[in-house]
């Protein structure tokens, strides 16, 4: 018979028992939950973010995909800073015009620029991007660390702060258009939207079904977690919550094996042979093609400053 | 720490002399992964494939713990390729970074093919086939699977990791300005593989086993009769299509060497010999020679000793034939490690 555990046998006082062993913590457990929390929270907040009304949010997300993916497109081939700015300006004007929440935009916004400039720090040093040297940081004086040679001095260079600054304003503004696209569409129109770009038809269908099941399998997951972390007191060891992350998983896969049976037994029930088809209808009109026709022509004008001012 | 796995590459680290590259690989790549999946899973493949990429999606959500308090997260695409094959894992997974990259901001949108090439490509193919080399004819011994799933898991982050910092790492070399200034990621090779390798070589690549090996484990020891495309057949030969591929390689080796003798190169970056160390830093760092001289290899150079001044061809037939002795020596440890496992792994057959 399995012996009962300490916490479960007669005068047990929390915190009068010594851990036995290594024992890990429930961080890595909370730390999953928070992640499942925070994706649920999006998946279930996507798209339009208010009921508020604008062109951008009326637009049929097949012109908004083409144009929003035509100037990313153009910011990934700009060199100039003034540029690059001027394309993160428009980036920050469309969000406005779709009435994207601020809090949105600072979020998508903070997260990629601490990413960006957490990673772009070293490429402003000479050792990295050599040029006329702005700030001196250090003086190892030139000599030697075991086999490696020190550089005489560390310093930001010019030429560093201008690849950091090109690195920062393109990404920033990749972010702000991408985030505009998630922010003005519901994630099933948006994703029906791809076929505008030439997305074969099955692609679109089995892509806006995986957003669909997606919520499901997350709240399978959210519930394990939820059920582990009720039942441990304190902390367990990194191999039995490696062996638990695992096993997870493994009840996660058997529970998409049934769920894709049920859903293809369901859709065979109700006629699918197979054939795809999306529902919703082309709805383009003029605006549609005024958004397209706007985005080319600040696509077209941007890349021409960019090389005029090259 | 909170060690991600691979890096999603988000917009604007890849120039287009990169990004456009691999849509047009991985566009022929969908196509073709497309039909295979229609032969095999016929009707059944779109609610599988988006209940699939569902999945990968949810395996990056657990976190699993590694030791000195920190934790990681696992892609899931060699469990998928073992589970459900590889090319069904490049379908889920690049509808999973899909997802990822239109409605969560993960991953940039031009970058897509490219993170779909290390991720939903390289890495489910590299683990894959270390897995079904290591399980080889292990049946229904569980624990010899589940290790080569875990060791399949292991190689493949690795491969992806290595993909991702070779196109992160030729940016500098594939654009940048009059002045020599990179315009897109700055980080030349020297610094993006090692910082993308070390970490998954260390750290992360531990998560990615762990999760593919105790994860296919767990399915193996709880639903025996659950079906695993990757189970090796009595008729499969994974060997022969590798050993194919080792001797076009072989053969192709001394390519790099006359290469470098046409155009002139030198000898590769941190390979110098002692002599070569000296004029380029300018002094031989104390006890180099001491420590140069403990082992006399047999073949220096990958030739003979005394034979490398000789004619290229010369050399390039002897660096061929080094390649084969290194390839047929790491072989036979291979086999002798595989004996060993299946020896060990015999015992979970009994009931």
């Amino acid at each position: 018979m399995t012996p009962l555990p300490e916490w479960l046998r007669p005068g047990f006082a929390p915190g009068a028992v010594k851990p036995r062993g290594r024992r890990g913590s429930l961080r890595p457990l909370r730390r999953g939950l928070a992640t499942l929390e925070a994706v649920l929270g999006t998946l279930v907040s996507a798209g339009p973010d208010d009921r508020r009304d604008g062109f951008l949010r009326n637009a049929d997300p097949r012109a908004k995909l083409l144009a929003g993916v035509a100037l990313i497109v153009v910011a990934t081939l700009l060199h100039g800073v003034a540029a690059l700015g001027a394309s993160l300006a428009l980036a920050l004007a469309l969000a406005a015009a779709g009435r994207v929440r601020a809090v949105r935009i600072a979020a998508a916004l903070g997260a990629s620029l601490a990413l960006t400039t957490l990673v772009m720090a070293p490429a402003t040093l000479d050792v990295v991007t050599p040029g006329t040297p702005v700030l001196t940081l250090a003086r190892p004086g030139g000599g030697s660390l075991g086999p490696f040679r020190l550089p005489a001095t560390v310093a930001v260079t010019g030429a560093g702060l201008a690849v950091a600054a090109r690195m920062i304003l393109r990404t920033s503004a990749c972010v702000t258009l991408a985030l505009v696209l998630a922010a003005t569409s519901r994630p099933q129109e948006l994703l029906a939207g791809l076929r505008a770009l030439g997305v074969p038809q099955a692609f679109v269908m089995v892509l806006t079904m995986t957003e669909r099941y997606l919520a499901v399998l997350l709240r399978a997951a959210q519930e394990l977690h939820l059920a582990r972390l009720a039942r441990t007191i304190g902390g367990i060891g990194f191999r039995r919550e490696e062996a638990w992350a695992a096993a997870g998983i493994g009840a996660v896969f058997r529970r998409t094996r049934t769920l894709a049976d049920n859903v293809t037994l369901a859709m065979i029930a109700r006629g699918f042979t197979g054939e795809v088809r999306l529902l919703r209808p082309p709805r383009w009109r003029r605006r549609e093609w005024l958004l397209v026709a706007a985005a080319a022509l600040a696509a077209a004008a941007l890349l021409a400053a960019d090389r005029g001012l090259a | 720490m909170d060690g991600g796995a691979v890096v999603h590459i988000p917009d604007g680290y890849l120039g287009p002399q990169t990004y456009l590259p691999a849509w047009g690989v991985m566009a022929p790549a969908w196509a073709w992964a497309a039909a295979r999946l229609k032969r095999t899973l016929r009707r059944r493949q779109l609610p599988l494939m988006a209940l699939a990429a569902a999945f990968t999606f949810v395996v990056m959500m657990f976190n699993v713990p590694l030791p000195g308090g920190t934790s990681g997260h696992a892609v899931g695409s060699v469990l998928v390729a073992v589970l459900l094959g590889p090319w069904a894992a490049v379908v889920a997974v690049s509808l999973a970074l899909g997802v990822q990259a239109l409605l969560f901001g993960d991953g940039g949108i031009t970058a897509l093919a490219a993170n779909c090439l290390t991720m939903a490509v390289i890495m489910p193919f590299a683990g894959w086939w270390t897995y079904r080399l290591l399980a080889g004819r292990a049946g229904s011994v569980p624990r010899r699977r589940a290790l080569a799933a875990g060791v399949g898991g292991y190689v493949g982050v690795n491969a992806a990791a290595l993909a991702t910092g070779l196109l992160l790492g030729i940016q500098p070399l594939a654009a940048h300005d009059a002045l020599g200034r990179a315009l897109y990621c700055p980080f030349g090779l020297a610094v993006a593989v090692p910082a993308m390798v070390i970490p998954h070589l260390l750290a992360i690549g531990f998560v990615e086993a762990a999760v593919t090996g105790l994860g296919l484990g767990y399915l193996m020891r709880t639903d025996p009769e659950i079906s695993i495309a990757a189970t090796p057949g009595p008729g499969d030969r994974p060997l022969r299509r590798l050993a194919a591929a080792v001797a076009v390689l072989l053969l192709l080796a001394p390519l790099g060497l006359i290469a470098a003798a046409r155009l002139g190169a030198g000898t590769a970056w941190g390979e110098w010999s002692a002599g070569e160390l000296e004029v380029i830093a300018g002094r031989l760092p104390a006890g180099f020679d001491r420590l140069a001289s403990l082992w006399r290899a047999p073949l220096p150079d990958y030739g003979l000793p005394g034979t490398e001044n000789s004619p290229t061809a010369s050399q390039a037939i002897w660096y061929g034939v080094s390649a084969a002795l290194g390839v047929a020596v790491i072989v036979a440890a291979v086999l002798a490690l595989r004996r060993l496992a299946a020896g060990k792994g015999s015992g979970d057959a009994a009931p």
